[in-house]
């Protein structure tokens, strides 16, 4: 490890001495340009090197964190090295994967192989043995399409089980619930807020 | 033993930067050889004298930040700011500058500096296509057509609106 850290060091090193003597070459060329406008100058300056040449695939990668997803996807064909590096898990897991699902899923971690869930033609789905979050009972799935708002449509779309319709009623005091057969969300009166429930009114 | 309060810096190019040792300990590589006394010669190092001056006028704003955390100088935090927003426009605008204090900020292990660098590089990158990337750093495609076209289809949802 310690070796390791030592030679990236040293590498480091070479790669500053040789932005140093670019540096060098570049104030020479400055004084031969001067006549020409500065911007010119600048733009042929910018010539310079692949940042994963100079920085090496650990520096690539913090930068690349700081990225939305969809600028490191397009980041993914800029060549093949880039791709390489930005198709990191280390990148995509904290972008694509919220944290409740990387809690749920021990390989996120790195603390157990990848979750694995069947899908059969027959229209069941079942997982591992020993699949620690899979509750082992009965499930089955469909593919259905459905509308997504604004006339758009999504097209073979995974639904697991089924789920009895939900019915939304409001009550008395102004709150909302949501129910089916097998259970019953309500809201919480939010009367105190501007935009919610509202104060209770005396019933005549 | 270590006897002075200053660390003596010196550049790739030999010229000798003196500076408070509470401003250099937010180096790593620094701080080790503090910490080992082996810091009381003239510390070698391959940085540009550009550059460490840099490094060593950011530390130093930094420190003198940390340390007038808990007083509420308003007009001093207009100042720091103002200072920040400098340093991100001079860093932005000098690729070489940029470049050069990435490589010495991780080199010399400070953190904050580092990622203050990486999130500026980011804003580079941010928003271009990979034919732009390219031509900002001169860098050569080298996908066959087909090995584009896969990863255009793995992740269809980012190249198209």
């Amino acid at each position: 490890m310690e070796l390791q850290e030592m030679e990236e060091k040293l590498q480091n090193r070479d790669v500053l001495l040789e932005v140093k003597k670019k540096n060098k070459r570049k104030r020479r060329k400055k004084k031969r340009n001067r006549e020409k406008r500065k911007e010119k100058i600048e733009e042929e300056e910018d010539l310079s090197q692949d940042p994963l040449e100079v920085f090496g695939r650990d520096i690539i990668l913090m930068i690349l964190k700081n990225l939305d997803a969809r600028s490191v996807a397009l980041s993914l064909l800029v060549s093949r090295a880039w791709h390489g590096v930005a198709s990191s898990d280390s990148i995509w897991s904290a972008k694509v994967v919220p944290e409740y699902w990387r809690n749920l899923d021990p390989y996120w971690k790195g603390t157990s192989p990848l979750m694995h869930r069947y899908f059969h033609t027959d229209g069941s789905q079942t997982a591992d043995p020993g699949d620690k979050v899979w509750g082992g009972h009965e499930c089955c799935y469909s593919i259905i399409t459905s509308v997504v708002g604004e006339g758009k449509i999504r097209e073979h779309y995974v639904r697991i089980n089924r789920w009895p319709h939900m019915l939304v009623s409001r009550k008395q005091d102004w709150s909302w619930e949501m129910s089916n057969v097998l259970c019953c969300y309500s809201s919480v009166p939010d009367a105190h807020r501007g935009g919610g429930t509202g104060p209770l009114l005396p019933m005549g | 033993m270590a006897t002075t309060s200053t660390v003596k810096l010196r550049s790739g190019d030999n010229e000798v930067f003196e500076v408070e040792k509470q401003v250099m300990i937010q180096s790593g590589t620094i701080r080790n050889m503090i910490e080992d006394d082996a810091a009381d010669g003239e510390i070698p190092l391959q940085i540009s004298s550009r550059n460490l001056a840099k490094v060593v006028e950011w530390c130093k704003c930094m420190q003198h930040r940390d340390r007038n955390n808990n007083n509420d100088n308003k007009e001093e935090e207009e100042e720091e700011e103002e200072w920040e927003k400098k340093f991100d426009e001079e860093v932005s605008e000098d690729k070489d500058l940029h470049f050069g204090l990435l490589l010495a900020a991780n080199y010399l292990e400070i953190p904050a500096l580092l990622h203050r660098l990486c999130q500026l590089a980011a804003d580079i990158v941010k928003g271009k296509t990979p034919e732009e990337i390219r031509r900002t750093f001169n860098i050569k495609k080298d996908f066959t057509p087909e090995e584009e076209e896969a990863v255009m289809d793995e992740h269809g949802w980012a190249f198209h609106d």
